[in-house]
């Protein structure tokens, strides 16, 4: 009988207070870096739990008039908790992910939980508001950076850089990286909110040719906080200073204005100075951000300014094969030279503008974006009667891009792009001038099953190239259309463990420097003759990752195996060209077909010794080889290991983070020799280490890079025939958040 | 929906006059403008003239070079040789001789064979009494065959006092003619 009367009472306690919480509200739950919508996440009420579909959204019930408290969460990000009323619009809810340090590494990085993305945080990192894009990167497993001198840095992602590694900005592609590899991505990575790495299939959503891999940059969204930053390094006893002011208009749109400028002068090795390496740097942009009644739109919108000013090292532009030849003799000493701010000439200055509108409703994105990119290049060489303020040639490239993505609630996203390039020289002849429409379709179909999810990509492009020329004639049209597909599975590995396994194939047309390039390389003094002939290189590829832990261990792994068909690569002729400079070898881009794999492992031990101590162990290995042939192709980053120790302690209100690192590079003994001007360099051993202190909003870092002043020629580096690489730099940086 | 319409075009506006107005536009200038030299070689007793020519009208790459003459001198004679340097992208064409003869402290042609008793003598010097070597005297020995080597090194504040240092500076031109002493 009581067990009656308590059901009763149970019962009807439940509809009087149901009855008094009938109110519902729909609620999105948005992902804050990248406003992605965040699909099953938890919305837990008192007595009910709810999980969001694909596209963030759910229905709550039983919300009462008066307001009801909910917890809301997501995996990978810190539980929230909002009180709601009922109401017919929907409430958009924020979560931000956890910014989980990658054990050993410098930077802070977030994996999406069984995705092979690489997340990054550059004003969360701990280490450095004074790196460069590629330094920001170059703890991501299977990323090495590639260098021209000490101010131009490409990141190379598993032994491929140039226009193999794709950059995208706020979902429209970066068109300038067919410029060549000394041009360095015009990104400021302290004015971004996230960079995300992705290698493998699910690069199609976004482009066929980053058979490298994908690199994007999300900063729509205005920052929260005021920021200030300074840093001060002695590599160039200069520095680079940043300032982030957000702010609200009236109509309740959020806007937010960020600026960095950087000043430095000539780099030093332990031997000598650098002449002429200087920088300048200025980067500013506005963003806006709107919600709007429309479908539960918002509207953001961009602008911003990119332009630098680099040195090159002066003595690294010559005049004839002669001239380089004295260069390369082992007993060649570089010239005397002082340290200076000043730039002259060899220098190059690029400027890169920005502005997209981008337009979110439910299902539907729209992106509207253009970009102007300019780059002048200013050779030491003057010719008769010639003037000292002119630039030796200039590059223009204008794009207009159109970017649809598409999310629909049975699992399939979709992003199509339409593009419209037009490029132009001016000068000594690089690239032809042409015009370029790019459509582009790019599709996902992901099924999550009880331990993971799967994903099937697909993609079509269409290249059409026209108004081809030259500086002597106009070149015939080029069209290049192709498919490209592949098949990933993210798969849970018991509590702590996952794996991430993708298989395809992706195609990257041959670029116009390829096709029709036809002069003098005066970095290399050779004669570099285009194909016209070269069709697209397809890769066919298999990319894994995997990661378990285990008490206080962790143990991260990715393996990459690729074939590609049609390696466009650049390769001596044999034969020599007379010109009234001299004689000069030929090299003309030709097509192989190569084979490469690689693979990382990193080893993480917590609680080392004692409770406040991590260690991190990591290595790696890349090999790219022709097949068929023995030679192994030039430029492939050397294998190196790597052993950091991490020391945290709060000491009152005072965080405290010590650093230590020791890095071994090996001889690149896979490196070819008869096609390189000088034989790869030795192994070398770096040693870094920092002490950080952190108290409530403000960081200052100190900081000291190759401490022991080692001299050592890094293979990665374009520069390293005319100067070993700079020596130890020692930062001090603070920042402080409003 | 107003405040965004207000926005976007400050937006817009603000785009047109950023892109309008790139930093510094200025027209560049041809960095390789040398595109042929003439050798011109006076018998000195006989008034005899000879021209020793390269061509390449389109520059460094592109196509071949459309004439480099074989050098035929007589021997045990002295020449008085001079040297004229062209553009012959620039329709017309560009004689640049007058440019190295007033920026002769920065210029200096040398000269080399691969036959011992070939022998050369500067006749013009700069604003500082070094040597440029647009007019000299070339004197022959025996018969023989071998290479003749014409440089133009551009050395901005370096160039060295007479008689000249070929390791300074860059290298505008470096020809190697074929030479026949007969």
């Amino acid at each position: 009988m009581m067990k009656w009367i308590i059901l009763v009472f149970m019962i009807f306690s439940k509809t009087i207070l149901l009855g008094q919480c009938m109110g519902k509200r729909w609620i999105q739950i948005i992902d804050e870096h990248n406003q992605e919508p965040l699909a099953k996440a938890t919305v837990k009420l008192k007595h009910q739990q709810f999980i969001t579909n694909q596209l963030g959204y759910i229905e709550v019930n039983h919300v009462c008039e008066d307001g009801t408290k909910i917890s809301f969460s997501h995996i990978g990000c810190a539980t929230a908790e909002k009180i709601i009323f009922p109401g017919k619009d929907t409430l958009t809810l924020f979560l931000e992910h956890h910014i989980l340090e990658l054990p050993g590494s410098n930077i802070e990085t977030q994996s999406n939980q069984l995705q092979n993305d690489v997340v990054i945080h550059p004003l969360s990192s701990q280490w450095g508001y004074l790196k460069s894009i590629s330094q920001s990167l170059s703890q991501v497993p299977g990323l090495q950076i590639q260098k021209s001198g000490a101010n131009v840095e490409k990141p190379n992602i598993q032994g491929l850089s140039g226009s193999r590694v794709v950059y995208f900005q706020n979902q429209i592609r970066m068109e300038t990286q067919s410029w060549g590899s000394d041009h360095a991505p015009e990104i400021d990575p302290q004015s971004q909110s996230e960079i995300i790495v992705t290698t493998g299939g699910r690069t199609l959503l976004y482009c066929s040719d980053a058979i490298g891999g994908l690199i994007q940059t999300n900063n729509l969204l205005p920052q929260k906080n005021a920021t200030a930053f300074l840093g001060l390094q002695s590599q160039g006893k200069g520095g680079k200073m940043g300032l982030i002011i957000p702010g609200q208009f009236k109509d309740g749109g959020l806007f937010s204005i960020s600026t960095t400028a950087t000043i430095l002068g000539d780099y030093q090795t332990p031997s000598y100075i650098l002449s002429n390496t200087g920088k300048r740097e200025f980067n500013v942009q506005v963003n806006y951000h709107k919600k709007i009644a429309f479908h539960q739109g918002r509207i953001s919108g961009q602008l911003s300014l990119f332009q630098n000013q680099l040195g090159v090292l002066s003595w690294s532009h010559f005049g004839n094969l002669t001239d380089l030849n004295k260069i390369l003799q082992p007993g060649w000493v570089p010239p005397d030279s002082t340290f200076r701010y000043q730039i002259a000439k060899p220098y190059q200055t690029s400027q890169h503008q920005w502005i997209v509108f981008r337009f979110d409703f439910s299902k539907h994105h729209w992106s509207f974006s253009r970009q102007f990119n300019y780059r002048s290049e200013f050779d030491k060489h003057i010719p008769l009667g010639g003037s000292t303020s002119l630039p030796g040639m200039q590059l223009g490239l204008a794009s207009n891009s159109v970017v649809h993505e598409f999310k629909s609630l049975n699992h399939i996203k979709c992003i199509n792009q339409l593009d419209w390039n037009v490029q132009s020289y001016a000068g000594s002849y690089f690239v032809p001038n042409d015009q370029l429409l790019h459509l582009g379709s790019g599709w996902e179909w992901t099924k999550d099953h009880q331990y993971g999810s799967w994903f099937l990509n697909a993609r079509f492009d269409q290249w059409q190239y026209w108004d081809i020329s030259n500086a002597s004639r106009k070149l015939e049209n080029k069209s290049y259309r192709g498919i490209a597909y592949s098949m990933s599975h993210a798969l849970k590995w018991g509590n702590t463990g996952q794996l991430w396994l993708s298989i395809g194939k992706q195609y990257r047309p041959p670029q116009m420097s390829e096709l029709f390039s036809d002069g003098l390389h005066h970095g290399s003094a050779s004669i570099e003759k285009g194909n016209p002939f070269l069709h697209p290189e397809k890769s066919y590829f298999i990319d894994s990752k995997c990661s378990y832990s285990i008490n206080k261990w962790t143990i991260q792994g990715s393996f990459y195996a690729k074939k590609i068909n049609g390696f466009i690569n650049l390769e001596p002729t044999g034969e020599n060209q007379i010109t009234l400079r001299g004689v000069f070898p030929v090299f003309q881009y030709v097509q192989r077909d190569v084979y490469s794999w690689g693979g990382d492992i990193q080893i993480d031990k917590k609680h080392f010794l004692v409770d406040q101590l991590q260690c991190t162990l990591k290595g790696n290995v890349i090999h790219l080889g022709m097949i068929h042939q023995l030679e192994n192709l030039y430029g492939i980053p050397p294998a190196s290991i790597q052993g950091q120790w991490k020391y945290n302690w709060k000491n009152k209100r005072i965080n405290w983070t010590a650093q230590a690192t020791i890095q071994e590079v090996f001889h690149p003994f896979w490196a070819p020799i008869s096609t390189d001007l000088l034989p790869p360099p030795n192994s070398y051993i770096l040693i870094h280490a920092g002490i950080q202190i952190r108290y409530k909003s403000t960081t200052c870092l100190l900081s000291a890079e190759n401490i022991l002043n080692q001299s050592y020629f890094d293979y990665m580096d374009r520069m390293r025939y005319f100067a070993m690489s700079p020596g130890r730099n020692i930062t001090v940086q603070i920042k402080k958040q409003f | 929906m107003k405040n965004i319409l207000h926005c976007s075009a400050v937006l817009l506006v603000i785009m047109n006059i950023f892109s309008c107005n790139p930093i510094k536009k200025q027209k560049p200038e041809e960095q390789e403008n040398i595109t042929s030299v003439i050798l011109t070689l006076l018998d000195t007793t006989t008034q005899k003239a000879i021209t020793c020519s390269f061509r390449d009208p389109d520059g460094v790459g592109g196509n071949d070079p459309i004439q480099l003459d074989t050098l035929t001198m007589d021997n045990n004679v002295v020449y008085r040789m001079s040297i004229q340097v062209f553009n012959e992208k620039a329709n017309p064409s560009i004689d640049l001789t007058p440019e190295i003869l007033a920026k002769g402290t920065e210029h200096q042609f040398f000269f080399a064979s691969t036959i011992n008793d070939v022998l050369y003598q500067y006749l013009d010097a700069d604003s500082l009494g070094n040597p440029i070597g647009i007019q000299g005297l070339l004197q022959t020995g025996n018969i023989g065959s071998g290479t003749f080597s014409v440089i133009l090194k551009h050395q901005p504040s370096s160039k060295a006092p007479s008689p000249g240092n070929i390791q300074l500076g860059e290298t505008d031109i470096e020809l190697i003619f074929k030479l026949n002493v007969q």
